[in-house]
């Protein structure tokens, strides 16, 4: 056992909190948010940093498969900003991590080095309208002429706004047995029309509505090549693996965050001739969610330790994810507690880990759809 | 026993429901939300149908109700937008409830029937940067100066501040922390006093302000009680104090009302679109969890305010009924988050809007650690 990082990831950690701490300040961070604009300047800073091909093979410019260095950038940039995390995550974990894993040759010689270099922004359309947890698909990829036609809506998709790549979930009508088929779609495509939603959190990675009418891909565009039709429900399976992973890291920056922003306050204010902190009904509350953001971290760290290994750690990942939108959500209710009046104004940080950490709720499934997929490991759903 | 409300309470339920269905649509709450304006023309409307005479005497032109009549009020109001029963809270209880409870008969003469009408608003301002839940600890200034006093300091959290005719002002005016305190009513008019909005999480439009007084001189006459009653200004605030909190607790109330009633929609649509009769046992139990929490809150206030109109003094009930409210609120909005999902944290939903707007019903009026200190010391702790 040993529960040092490794050196390649102590100086990822140090690299990325540095940057973090000279470029998201609250000032900055603020501003951005009030507005809902993607923040463009800051996420072309970051790709500099070159992060985004941490999952990504060699042979394609990236960093190799270092899930646990790609989970600490995802965990540093949440801690001040839940919203550049998510658009970090979009070409590492949606685009180089799934890509990597189950593209086609040539689908990884066309995507993998514009990720890793460039950051292609890479957005799953899944849900529908009506339908966050995609349970029933509704778009259609009619096979015709040697290819296919893709018609439908798809909701709640994020950043699809800013996407050079949308991997997208239709109903092949044509294959057997399962009929689910994901494809690798250009975003820019002719017949794509996306629409940013106003949410309460997350503003600058907007979740948008995407509508397809007529999008013409060919079949060398299913994801993994053409002998994967009908193999998406299958594939989902390891996506989900890669997407709630980095939603599990992005909660721990979070609720690192939030707790850190209370805790400041709570050494700070003074009531009753004392600073607040040093009341219990304060300061335990504030040690709770220490306790389970040190837990959290841990079950987050392991999973990502074992899918570097190549484990199988679906469990792991899910468990890590639904306790870490728990305590991100908890650290970030709380501490507005703690930070009273004054947490409520916009003025203050703690508002923005309370809109932004609920998104954990639905980020990509509900917690009770992670929850049957534990239970599902235990042989019981 | 008897848990049925009267006729002319059941008539107020009815009036204030057709009031918000016909005024109130899901458009215009969402626009005050988004604008933050005071909604002006609500609270005209509210007055030209008579709700500003709910709790006046017979003898000024009003209806002469109960804290049970009030509370069905700010219910209803709740339910539709929740920063109307605010605003309407600078009428009814800062205004009416005030003068009747503390207002000598010069002064309720003076106010009453002009309040009754809709012609004044009253805000009132306790609270300090250094004074929250150590509300005792004021620092404003107010010094007899000739014939008026002098009043210098500001107010922090001023909820109509800027909008009020009347700022019902507590000062220093000796140096027991309690018994030496003296309640304004101050002219807003009034050279030296000005307020400034501040920006919110959530209950947009209550027009919450950081107040300055400088040099604001006012009358001993309107000292709240008469001149007699200099330094009773503690004492009178604690006869609102149970008044005050089932208000709060009616709001909080309404808000789990809408919460639970968009999350029994949006599970019914699923189901519907799922088809065959599925249960979802995990949802359909949040929501009975969900519903039997609001019976409990519910109970607990109505019963504090039966007390109430027995002429009781329940101070540990009206407690428990603030907190527990409260924080059942926010646990309830919560879960209405979960289960709404991405749908619930688009800015068209409700539910996201009430999560935003329900935290500080733990912290305005008494926070909720606050409010365990008294039920504390009334367990004989």
């Amino acid at each position: 056992m040993d529960f040092e990082l490794n050196r390649e990831n102590a100086m990822v950690r140090s690299a990325i909190r540095d940057w973090v701490t000279k470029e998201c300040t609250r000032e900055v961070v603020g501003e951005l948010d009030e507005k809902g604009d993607f923040p463009a300047k800051l996420f072309k800073k970051l790709g500099k940093l070159g992060f985004s091909g941490m999952i990504v093979p060699e042979a394609y410019e990236g960093e190799g498969r270092n899930i646990l260095g790609a989970c600490l950038v995802v965990e540093e940039l949440a801690y001040a900003y839940p919203a550049l995390a998510s658009c970090y995550m979009s070409p590492t974990f949606f685009g180089g991590a799934i890509i990597s894993e189950l593209g086609s040759e040539q689908q990884k010689g066309q995507y993998l080095s514009d990720i890793a270099r460039k950051s292609t922004v890479t957005s799953l359309a899944f849900s529908e309208p009506d339908d966050a947890d995609a349970e029933i698909i509704l778009t259609t990829a009619e096979n015709k002429e040697g290819g296919y036609i893709i018609n439908g809506e798809k909701a709640y998709v994020s950043l699809a706004d800013q996407a050079g790549l949308l991997i997208v979930l239709a109903r092949t009508s044509d294959a057997d047995g399962d009929d689910l088929t994901l494809f690798c779609v250009d975003a820019k495509a002719a017949g794509i029309a996306v629409q940013p939603v106003e949410t309460m959190g997350y503003r600058g990675a907007n979740a948008c509505n995407i509508s397809f009418k007529d999008v013409r891909v060919t079949s060398a565009d299913i994801l993994g090549g053409e002998e994967k039709l009908g193999q998406g429900r299958q594939q989902l399976l390891s996506i989900n693996d890669m997407v709630h992973l980095a939603y599990a890291a992005s909660a721990i920056g979070m609720a690192q965050g939030a707790f850190d922003y209370a805790l400041q306050h709570a050494k700070q204010r003074e009531q009753f001739g004392q600073v607040i902190g040093r009341f219990p009904a304060i300061g335990h509350m504030l040690s709770d969610v220490a306790c389970k953001i040190e837990a959290a971290r841990l079950m987050v760290y392991k999973a990502a330790w074992m899918a570097d290994q190549e484990k199988s750690c679906s469990k792991e990942i899910y468990m890590a994810r639904c306790m870490g939108a728990e305590i991100a959500v908890k650290s970030a209710m709380d501490g507005l507690q703690v930070l009273g009046g004054y947490g409520y104004t916009m003025e203050y940080d703690i508002q923005r880990y309370v809109r932004d950490s609920v998104a954990l709720f639905s980020s990509g499934k509900s917690l009770d759809s992670l929850k049957e997929q534990i239970g599902a490991s235990y042989g019981i759903a | 026993m008897d848990y049925s409300f009267t006729k002319s309470q059941q008539e107020l339920r009815e009036k204030t429901a057709a009031f918000t269905a016909k005024e109130i649509p899901r458009e215009v709450a969402r626009e005050v939300d988004r604008s933050g304006k005071f909604p002006h023309d609500l609270m005209k409307k509210l007055g030209e149908q008579g709700f500003w005479k709910i709790n006046i005497p017979k003898k000024y032109g009003g209806d002469d109700g109960t804290i049970v009549d009030l509370m069905v009020f700010f219910e209803e109001i709740s339910k539709a937008l929740p920063v109307l029963s605010w605003t309407a809270g600078d009428v009814l209880l800062y205004g009416n409830n005030i003068l009747k409870v503390n207002g000598n008969e010069a002064q309720q003469e003076k106010y009453l029937p002009r309040l009754a009408k809709g012609e004044l608003t009253f805000c009132f301002a306790l609270t300090e940067p250094d004074a929250g839940s150590d509300a005792a600890n004021i620092q404003m200034s107010a010094e007899l100066d000739g014939d008026n006093y002098v009043l210098n300091g500001s107010k922090m959290f001023i909820s109509g501040a800027s909008v009020a005719d009347i700022a019902v002002t507590n000062t220093r005016t000796g140096p027991h922390r309690t018994k030496g305190v003296t309640s304004f009513l101050v002219d807003t008019k009034a050279e030296g006093y000005s307020a400034t909005p501040i920006s919110k999480l959530g209950y947009k439009g209550s027009d919450t302000c950081e107040v300055y007084y400088k040099d604001v001189k006012v009358a001993p006459e309107n000292i709240l009680g008469g001149p007699e009653c200099l330094n009773q200004g503690w004492h009178q605030m604690m006869r609102l104090l149970n008044g005050e909190r089932l208000v709060l607790s009616a709001c909080a109330i309404g808000i789990m009302g809408t919460v639970i009633n968009e999350c029994i929609a949006h599970v019914k649509n699923r189901k519907k679109r799922l088809g065959g009769g599925i249960r979802l046992q995990d949802t359909e139990h949040k929501i009975a969890e969900m519903a039997t929490q609001m019976e409990a809150a519910r109970q607990l206030a109505f019963y504090a305010a039966w007390m109430m109109t027995q002429g009781m003094e329940p101070v540990k009930e009206t407690s428990m009924s603030k907190y527990f409210c409260a924080d059942t609120g926010k646990k309830i909005a919560l879960m209405g988050m979960e289960i709404m999902g991405a749908e619930g944290y688009a800015m068209q939903s409700s539910v996201q809007q009430f999560f935003r707007d329900i935290p500080i019903l733990a912290i305005g009026g008494g926070t909720s650690q606050i409010q365990k200190n008294v039920i504390a010391k009334t367990l004989g702790l």
